[in-house]
């Protein structure tokens, strides 16, 4: 009759067939076996296939002696290893060296670019460097070549009203208008 | 009833440090090893060999694949040997790798490699010269090599490690990384299921072909005290 603790005791029953059982277990486990035949046939058929198992496990290492060692194979590999690891161990800071020369060139570029977007002081006196003046480059150098549109830009007078910020004169010319224009008196 | 558990005991002591000759621990090969002391390494290497061999030869029955993959964990063993905690055992750790390194290739090949382990079974495995008859024992390998195929994976190993390579479950639980418990409860799975397929199988057979008779066809030495 199956019991309902006969599935606890069958994987004991594993157990015990390969001596994996502590003592106390072993006893508790035994006596279920005499009072229940149920366990008793599972048991039987468990020593079956246990000793079967064992048995079988002479040949394997019997072979495995045979054999000469494998010593010598693995102190080759060893070698390439080391050597390996060797040559490995400046290619391994190549990385960081080039990413570390990579981050200095971007710098120099960097500072490069930052000196010449810097417009130099005699260029903030040139009054006809807008829009619609023509820009001529230069194949020898980066800097772009400023070149007159006409005579007149030349003139000193001229540079010298560029130099003059016109907003001012602007506000001016506005408060006049206002002053002489059909709100006068307002 | 039992069977002693010499065998156990005395496999046991291949994977504890210092060996029983006396010589030299693990630990302190392993310590000479990443110093770079190479003669350290090989002590470990021949300490270990056939232990590993006979265990890869269980899942690859292969001898010269055995070999191949013996010298490939020994390789990574060297390789990694920074990473082993000292304050673990060295045995285990070893074997972890080696059979990481078959049950891989088992799963890389199980297609083509099961039907051809069995085909070849023969002439790789020769007979036990203690056996009294050599065709007899071929027999019992060969059904029992079937059994096993019939377990799932995770149970097999367990079994292989215990039953075949006399591991002891707390050794098994460092090679596979797992719980003691957990070993056990694989470990009477393992047991069951085998029990099952081989009763199954001898019954299919005519009686006379039996390679294992069954208990109560001859006195068995495992039987219960009652």
């Amino acid at each position: 009759m199956w019991m309902n603790n006969c599935r606890k005791y069958r994987a004991d029953l594993a157990l015990l067939a390969g001596n994996d059982l502590d003592a106390a277990t072993r006893l508790e486990v035994e006596r279920h076996v005499v009072t229940c035949p149920e366990c008793r046939a599972h048991w039987q058929e468990l020593q079956s296939s246990q000793q079967a198992l064992e048995q079988s496990r002479g040949t394997a290492v019997v072979v495995s002696l045979e054999t000469s060692s494998v010593w010598v194979d693995v102190q080759r590999q060893i070698r390439v290893v080391d050597e390996r690891s060797r040559r490995g161990s400046w290619r391994g800071w190549l990385p960081a060296v080039a990413m570390a020369a990579a981050c200095l060139a971007v710098i120099l570029i960097t500072s490069d670019i930052l000196r010449e977007s810097t417009v130099p002081p005699e260029f903030t006196r040139q009054p006809a460097y807008s829009a619609g003046t023509p820009v001529s480059f230069s194949t020898s150098s980066a800097q772009p070549t400023i070149v007159p549109a006409s005579a007149e830009e030349l003139v000193p007078e001229r540079l010298e009203d560029a130099r003059v910020d016109d907003r001012p004169r602007r506000r001016s010319n506005r408060a006049e208008r206002l002053s002489n224009g059909p709100y006068r008196g307002f | 009833m039992a069977r002693p558990h010499t065998m156990s005991e005395i496999d046991t002591q291949s994977l504890e440090s210092p060996p029983p000759g006396g010589g030299v621990s693990d630990a302190r090969l392993v310590e000479a090893v990443r110093k770079g002391d190479h003669d350290a390494f090989g002590e470990l290497v021949k300490r270990y060999e056939g232990r590993l061999m006979s265990v890869l030869l269980r899942f690859v029955r292969d001898r010269e694949l055995a070999r191949d993959l013996a010298q490939e964990t020994f390789l990574r063993v060297y390789e990694r040997i920074e990473q082993f905690d000292p304050s673990r055992r060295f045995g285990p750790w070893l074997f972890r790798i080696g059979v990481n390194l078959g049950l891989d290739y088992m799963r890389k090949r199980k297609r083509r490699l099961w039907p051809l382990l069995f085909s070849e079974s023969r002439s790789e495995t020769p007979p036990d010269p203690s056996s009294s008859d050599p065709r007899q024992q071929l027999d019992l390998e060969q059904e029992v090599r079937h059994v096993l195929e019939g377990i799932p994976e995770h149970y097999r190993t367990v079994l292989v490690l215990r039953d075949l390579e006399n591991f002891s479950t707390s050794e098994i639980a460092a090679i596979l990384n797992r719980k003691e418990a957990t070993i056990r409860w694989r470990l009477a799975e393992a047991r069951t299921k085998f029990k099952q397929i081989w009763t199954r199988r001898q019954a299919e057979r005519k009686p006379g072909d039996q390679v294992f008779p069954l208990p109560g066809s001859e006195e068995s030495d495992h039987d219960v005290d009652e």
